[in-house]
């Protein structure tokens, strides 16, 4: 394999979202060209390994279906009839990305949960307006240190649908800036944190304010974590990112 | 397969000529966790990633190393049992076929 596939590889990932890759990891003796070729696929663009295996290679994937190449989750090994003239094994896999775990607060509890989050393969990003609390030494292991205000911040939030949101600011009223900022975004997590007073204040604010539906409030994961009885920082820490977890590996796409 | 990787193969022609890219291709059982899981070798047994660690790890940086000497690709294949999968941290046991890629850089 050449290099330069990887290359247009990694512009393709570049450019688009969501990117699958196919290696021929086995083939019969007819089909000993089309060893350890490879090809990547978008829903607009398909890229080769070899220039010469491309007609052969669109016939695998018409067999296959582009679509539904385009709709699977998981990697896999896929045994391939070529019209009866034979057979080629295909390795199918999608380019993932790390999950992005977004921390609106700095304070202890988001230490916490940045430091158990770092174990796990989460790109993490803390935001905050207070510097003193938010700087390296806090927060050593995270991936993006933002000192903004939160509203700056959601300015320019790009929000992904691999996106965790933990809301744990210092303040109902910040909470609510950021819950309204990010509730209806297609994000897989927004969580966040305060008793059910709280909660429901900013639930009513966003009522009021936002015409938020019921539906769409009920989405918010509330009150954060799992309920494992947590009492400490750390320990409530461990139950968020138990969350976290559960949903990660549990929620359909 | 992980964007970074991508990006870490990319990289890695600064420093090196050659390297090999081993990932779990299949799984032969109910919870195919681990396939998808991949690591890179470089000719000098220097790793980036892993696939589990322990023998099996070894024995596919091994089978990898010959097969960058050669500018080969390859195969190689494992038949595990559950508790010595759990050992070495796959979810599960049975048949794991790794498919080693020899990338020129």
């Amino acid at each position: 394999m050449k290099a330069n596939f990887y290359n247009e590889l990694n512009n393709l990932t570049e450019d688009f979202k969501e990117v699958f890759v196919g290696t021929i990891v086995n083939t019969d003796q007819k089909h000993s060209e089309l060893k350890e070729v490879k090809f990547a696929l978008t829903k607009e663009k398909t890229i080769y390994s070899s220039s010469d295996q491309t007609e052969k290679i669109n016939e695998i994937l018409e067999t296959i279906g582009k679509d539904n190449i385009l709709k699977m989750n998981n990697p896999g090994l896929k045994e391939i009839e070529l019209n009866g003239k034979g057979k080629v094994e295909l390795y199918l896999e999608p380019v993932t990305d790390n999950p992005r775990l977004i921390l609106f607060g700095a304070g202890h509890i988001a230490n916490q949960v940045s430091k158990i989050a770092s174990l796990m393969d989460f790109e993490i990003t803390v935001i905050d307006d207070r510097e003193k609390f938010l700087n390296k030494e806090r927060f050593p292991e995270a991936d993006h240190l933002i000192v903004k205000d939160y509203s700056d911040y959601l300015n320019e939030y790009e929000p992904e649908k691999n996106d965790y949101v933990v809301i744990i600011t210092r303040g109902h009223q910040f909470d609510y800036d950021v819950l309204s900022g990010v509730i209806d975004e297609d994000c897989k997590y927004v969580g966040m944190i305060g008793s059910s007073k709280k909660i429901g204040e900013v639930f009513d604010e966003l009522r009021k304010v936002d015409n938020a539906s019921e539906e769409l409030l009920d989405t918010v994961y509330t009150p954060i974590g799992l309920d494992i009885g947590a009492q400490t920082t750390a320990e409530i820490a461990v139950a968020i990112m138990g969350e976290i977890v559960k949903v990660r590996r549990t929620k359909d796409e | 397969m992980n964007k970074r990787l991508i990006e870490k193969i990319v990289d890695s022609t600064d420093s090196y000529d050659s390297l090999a890219l081993a990932t779990i291709v299949d799984a032969k059982s109910s919870a195919p966790r681990d396939v998808g899981t991949s690591m890179i070798i470089y000719p000098d047994g220097e790793t980036h990633g892993t696939i589990g660690g322990g023998n099996q790890e070894k024995e596919i940086i091994n089978k990898a190393k010959a097969l960058l000497k050669e500018g080969q690709s390859g195969r190689i294949s494992f038949s595990l049992t559950r508790k010595e999968a759990a050992k070495i941290g796959w979810v599960c046991g049975g048949d794991i076929e790794v498919y080693i890629e020899n990338i020129e850089l």
